[in-house]
């Protein structure tokens, strides 16, 4: 199974700058959380996530064809 | 090494400069930048007067951080009683102004009185001098820089634009062309003044006991705590970043705040910005470099940031990136407040479409749009009105009710229906509108806080003015997300002595209380706290925020609670044993 | 032999080169003293990004009449005690980089104190081709 990942500003390095990759879950149901780590960004990084224009949890699951973003920390305004 | 003890105080009425020692207890109480300046007007202007008066003083203040190695320690504050909006107000500004005031021998600059023709004051370490400005009267910032750096050489310069001479109450102070103290009509107090531009450069060092272990010891918080994941966001991309996460959460102001939401975000945001970048700039002693320098075959400027996207493009309905940097060219060298100016537009926009007033200009009128920095900065034709503010056209011609103010200041772009905290961020920051003061969207329209509740609310925008009030009082940078605890154990080094969390925590408490007590003695109450009624009654129509508003009785319960933990009456009003508990 | 090399197209004009360097070779911060000379400011044109660093051509040492400034192993030493305040080296250095002071002057020493605090590599060391 796979979902569509798209990540924002300073995140795309996790994914050698590209701006969306097709991403193979390793296992079905996974977790948001489990995807960050397979992808190594750690949590700190992120604002939200959305997944299928929702923002959800980290303990959101995963089951395949999902369009998932993620944004990156921000300070200051 | 923290502070030089030294103030500089020039009076333009009388053409005299003279130093006098820094008070240290206030100094202890207040830190420095935004709450020690504050604490000088506190004590300094008479309840009252008119902010465009030689009675008004306009003070530049360093921190204990400025000029050492510390990240992020590159800001200033520039403070006075605003134009805008009759409060207290204090700006930031960066660039390298800050250092350089204190290399040459000063914690603050207090500037006094009138001068009767236009002068720049040229600070040399120890000469100080005023000079004429008569050949740069009527000119932008930038040329005014130039025209300085070609006299003096390797100075740096704060100045302000026509809007400032015209004391326009959106007009701001420039320095390196791009960087303002942007708010609350701080330019307008130089213009009163007759004050084109300071200029400062200083060959003094700062000297610590041991430097090398103090600078090792900041090169590893450095390393550990400014270079990092949360923080890299200013270095790639800057605060146009923003631009996607207000869209995705529905609190981009767009078309004058009726919806939270652009459709043409994707052209004016940080993917659009990074095409046209061509350079990163730093402030001083700052690793984050969130000033990116654009050029395109017709413009080159630095920015623009997320506010002049948000109040600028999204909120006129401007979507051509182009005019977008065209537009903040424009106000940074005229020195107009993107926010305020953007936001204004954008109410005439309004005004126009619905009939009330007709001021000649329509969403997404680029033509238009690109004409009003110069007809407001000179106070020409339809530019004449709109440079008073929203709140003054308003009053004359209507439309109060989506005027989008507090206090007088136009409203910056995070949408309050969204981000319910935001509301109360700017009901209840000191200088009238204001997202600097508390930022909690982060938090909450941006992180897993419920945006569409009151509870807890309070206490969080409480907490996070008490901080950024220590921060800009420090001075650290807003663009450091660094804890109190990262910032006490900074300021130990620096100070040379324990400074714990809970003392920072209580500086900024105080440093708020002084602010609200200045606003009070100039008659401000409770009912000034309010936001406009669209914020209350007209509910948003796209996106994340569909169908929200921030429901009037929510918001005063909100407005109770905070007061409350703030040790404030119910009409705002600060209570004795507020003021006793910190010492004011 | 390595010497200092500047990027600027890295190069952000924070300055922390600056203090880093002032911090170590003279005990404060002081961009001024640097013994290095990175600009990054408008003009009338655009942003000007300019770096003046020690590329170690020796020219200060074959200049100096005493021999105050001392090359070994690729790298410059200053003796303060033979110095006779004379400003030549700091004339004739082609990068403008030896700092007159009060009393003697500052050559870079290779400390690495900038390339340590240098944020986006801009500043590195690398070998000299010659």
């Amino acid at each position: 199974m796979t979902v569509k990942l798209q990540l924002k500003g300073p995140l795309k390095k996790y994914a050698n700058n590209k701006d969306l990759v097709e991403v193979k879950l390793e296992a079905t149901p996974c977790t948001l959380a489990e995807l960050l780590q397979q992808f190594n960004i750690p949590a700190s990084a992120i604002s939200f996530i959305t997944v299928n224009e929702q923002k959800k949890g980290l303990d959101a699951a995963l089951n395949g064809g999902e369009a998932i973003v993620m944004y990156p920390r921000v300070a200051g305004g | 090494m923290a502070y030089t003890g030294k103030v500089l105080r020039v009076n333009l009425s009388t053409g005299k400069a003279e130093t006098e020692a820094l008070n240290d207890k206030w100094a202890k109480e207040y830190l420095g930048g935004k709450g020690l300046s504050i604490k000088y007007l506190y004590e300094e202007l008479e309840p009252g007067i008119d902010p465009l008066s030689e009675k008004n003083k306009l003070v530049l203040m360093t921190g204990p951080i400025t000029g050492t190695i510390v990240p992020n320690s590159g800001k200033l504050a520039v403070a006075a009683k605003s134009p805008a909006t009759g409060t207290i107000l204090d700006c930031s500004i960066g660039g390298h102004f800050a250092p350089q005031l204190k290399y040459a021998g000063y914690d603050a600059v207090i500037i006094e009185g009138k001068s009767n023709i236009p002068v720049y004051l040229f600070i040399d370490d120890d000469r100080v001098e005023l000079r004429s400005a008569a050949d740069m009267w009527g000119k932008g910032a930038h040329e005014t820089e130039h025209m300085i750096s070609d006299r003096l050489g390797e100075v740096v310069t704060m100045a302000i634009g026509q809007a400032g001479e015209n004391l326009l109450p959106m007009s701001c102070i420039s320095t390196e062309l791009y960087r303002q103290a942007g708010r609350g009509g701080i330019g307008a107090v130089m213009g009163s003044k007759n004050l084109k531009a300071v200029s400062v450069r200083g060959s003094k060092g700062l000297k610590a006991p041991d430097i090398r272990k103090l600078s090792a010891a900041l090169n590893k918080i450095k390393k550990e705590d400014t270079l990092t994941e949360d923080n890299m966001w200013a270095y790639s991309d800057g605060t146009p970043m923003i631009v996607d996460l207000s869209q995705q959460t529905g609190i981009l102001p767009t078309r004058n705040f009726q919806e939270g939401t652009f459709d043409e975000f994707e052209k004016v945001n940080s993917e659009a910005v990074k095409a046209v970048t061509k350079a990163k700039k730093a402030c001083f002693a700052c690793p984050l470099a969130c000033g990116k320098y654009v050029e395109t075959g017709t413009t080159r400027v630095e920015g623009p940031e997320y506010e002049t996207i948000a109040l600028c493009s999204s909120n006129c309905g401007i979507s051509d990136l182009e005019a977008v940097l065209e537009f903040n060219r424009l106000c940074d060298d005229y020195c107009l407040d993107t926010i305020s100016a953007g936001n204004t537009i954008a109410f005439a926009m309004e005004m126009t479409e619905k009939g009330i007033h007709d001021f000649g200009i329509r969403f997404g009128d680029v033509e238009k749009f690109l004409q009003m920095p110069e007809l407001m900065s000179n106070k020409e034709g339809v530019g004449a009105d709109l440079s008073q503010g929203v709140s003054y056209l308003a009053d004359k011609y209507g439309g109060k009710e989506f005027a989008m103010q507090v206090k007088k200041l136009e409203i910056p772009g995070y949408e309050a229906r969204g981000s319910w905290s935001m509301g109360l961020a700017y009901g209840t920051a000191d200088r009238g509108a204001c997202h600097l003061r508390a930022w909690p969207a982060a938090v909450e329209a941006f992180g897993d806080i419920d945006p569409f509740t009151i509870e807890g609310k309070a206490e969080l925008v409480i907490d996070m003015q008490n901080d950024n009030s220590v921060k800009f009082s420090a001075i650290f940078c807003d663009f450091w997300a660094l804890s109190t605890e990262r910032m006490a154990e900074i300021l130990s080094l620096i100070l040379e002595r324990e400074v714990t969390a809970e003392e920072l925590t209580t500086i900024g408490d105080r440093v708020y209380c002084l602010a609200r007590l200045f606003n009070e003695r100039e008659g401000f109450t409770r009912k000034d706290d309010g936001l406009p009624e669209r914020i209350h009654k007209d509910e948003l129509t796209t996106g994340a925020t569909k169908g929200k508003l921030l429901p009037k009785d929510e918001y005063d319960k909100m407005l109770s609670e905070y007061y409350k933990i703030r040790g404030w009456d119910e009409d705002g009003k600060v209570t004795a044993d507020k003021k006793a508990a910190l010492n004011l | 032999m390595k010497a200092l090399f500047f990027h600027a197209e890295k190069c952000i004009g924070c300055k922390l080169c600056h203090l880093a360097c002032t911090a170590q070779n003279e005990g404060e911060f002081n961009p001024r003293l640097a013994r290095l000379k990175i600009t990054s400011h408008y003009n009338r044109e655009g942003l000007v990004v300019k770096g003046q660093t020690c590329d170690l051509c020796l020219s200060c040492v074959e200049a100096c009449p005493v021999d105050a400034i001392v090359e070994k192993n690729g790298r410059l030493s200053f003796v303060e005690e033979l110095c006779t305040d004379c400003a030549l080296c700091v004339d004739i250095c082609p990068n403008d980089v030896i700092v007159k002071k009060e009393k003697g002057i500052g050559v870079c020493v290779q400390c690495r104190s900038c390339t340590n605090w240098c944020p986006t590599e801009a500043l590195t060391f690398e070998e000299v081709s010659k």
